[in-house]
């Protein structure tokens, strides 16, 4: 049902932009830092990532849009035993983490300069986290779908009349997954924007 | 712009898979499970053969062993962990505590029963079957290339046609290098096996 109604909320945002004079897009380079379950699992910064973003302005200074992203963590945790009860599995353990973020996002602009305009928003949505363990040839996954509350704070650069550059800053809450557990990371996004 | 935007975001998806295991001895595994109500922290008597039979999924054959440069790793390796916990090396019709026993599989496993060791077990009737008693080892149907499984076993607690297992160890790896790199491997993973739990309490 959740789903349901997030589908239709992307659904109306893409109608609605027909009928916007201002929009734009953004493909964002992102740096993930792990915290809580996720670090416990793969603790190291994850170079790996991407998010895509496209919204509309509703006013001059507030704007509404979607996106997805793609982080992956990954960390080699060495040879490592796993105990529960009688047995023992031991071998060199390779931690993997992949998030899917979707979301739909509303933010709102400050300021007067109509080049840098500093931003604050929030995105709700759902994250898929694919959470893997191979230790020697065998390997332990789990995965699951977990509620996501992204606060953004950030800056856009207006560089031309079309092209410009984004810098922000996500805080990536995602509820708990059964036996994944709370896959929660912040990340800073640098990107380019393409205005309509 | 905009295509050089998405050829960015094509390059930046196509690098986001990280690193593995880069060499063969980095997926070796070593999983031991064991009967909690056995004593092994006492001295005990054990004999084990001295072949490591090569289960091919045909029980009706006479026991096929392996290689000999691998079955020497083996059971020296065995017989050095054994001894190291203070226990003796008795012939197997000398009433041996503990009874242990070596296979290796190249394939997917292949259920195998005490007959295969008919030739050795003490006391042996066709028919006979394992038993682990207070647990069972998880990962017994999951094997795949180049696996050793260790049994040991106690004759004294044969019951019907059922052989207790007391201790298990399955040591999983790829059967890929020079067999000097393979038996260093062996040897390293039975040393990890000794090391975890039990006899490491």
């Amino acid at each position: 049902m959740k789903m349901k109604i997030f589908l239709t909320a992307i659904f109306s945002l893409i109608c609605a932009q027909g009928f916007s004079q201002n929009s734009f897009g953004s493909v964002n380079y992102s740096i993930g830092f792990p915290s809580g379950d996720l670090k416990d699992f793969t603790g190291n910064t994850s170079g790996r990532g991407v998010a895509v973003d496209y919204a509309f302005m509703l006013k001059s200074n507030v704007s509404v849009g979607v996106g997805i992203g793609l982080q992956t963590f990954y960390e080699e945790k060495g040879y490592s035993s796993l105990t529960d009860g009688t047995q023992t599995f031991s071998g060199n353990q390779f931690n993997y983490v992949n998030a899917l973020p979707i979301y739909v996002n509303g933010a709102y602009y400050f300021g007067n300069s109509p080049n840098v305009m500093p931003y604050i928003g929030v995105g709700i949505g759902t994250m898929y986290v694919n959470k893997r363990a191979d230790i020697g040839i065998f390997e332990i996954e789990n995965d699951g779908w977990a509620f996501l509350v992204k606060p953004e704070v950030g800056l856009q650069y207006k560089a031309a009349s079309n092209i410009g550059l984004n810098l922000s800053y996500r805080y990536n809450y995602a509820s708990d997954i059964d036996n994944v557990g709370s896959m929660t990371y912040s990340s800073i996004m640098i990107g380019a924007i393409w205005f309509y | 712009m905009r295509k050089i935007l998405l050829f960015s975001l094509f390059i930046l998806l196509a690098g986001c898979y990280p690193d593995g295991p880069e060499y063969t001895d980095e997926l070796d595994s070593v999983y031991t499970n064991y009967s909690p109500d056995f004593n092994f922290s006492q001295p005990l008597t054990y004999s084990l053969p001295d072949g490591v039979i090569d289960v091919d999924g045909n029980p009706d054959n006479s026991p096929v062993f392996i290689d000999t440069n691998f079955s020497d790793a083996i059971i020296s390796s065995l017989k050095s962990n054994l001894n190291a916990q203070g226990w003796t090396e008795v012939d197997e019709n000398d009433d041996p505590d503990v009874v242990v026993l070596a296979a290796a599989m190249d394939s997917n496993f292949l259920y195998y029963s005490v007959d295969w060791w008919g030739w050795y077990y003490p006391g042996h009737f066709p028919g006979w079957g394992w038993y682990y008693p207070g647990y069972y080892p998880t990962y017994i149907s999951g094997f795949s290339v180049g696996t050793i499984v260790i049994q040991m076993t106690s004759p004294s607690g044969i019951t019907g046609n059922q052989v207790p297992v007391e201790w298990v160890c399955v040591i999983n790896g790829l059967l890929e290098g020079t067999d000097a790199y393979i038996i260093d491997r062996i040897d390293a993973n039975i040393d990890q096996a000794f090391m975890q739990s039990p006899f490491n309490n």
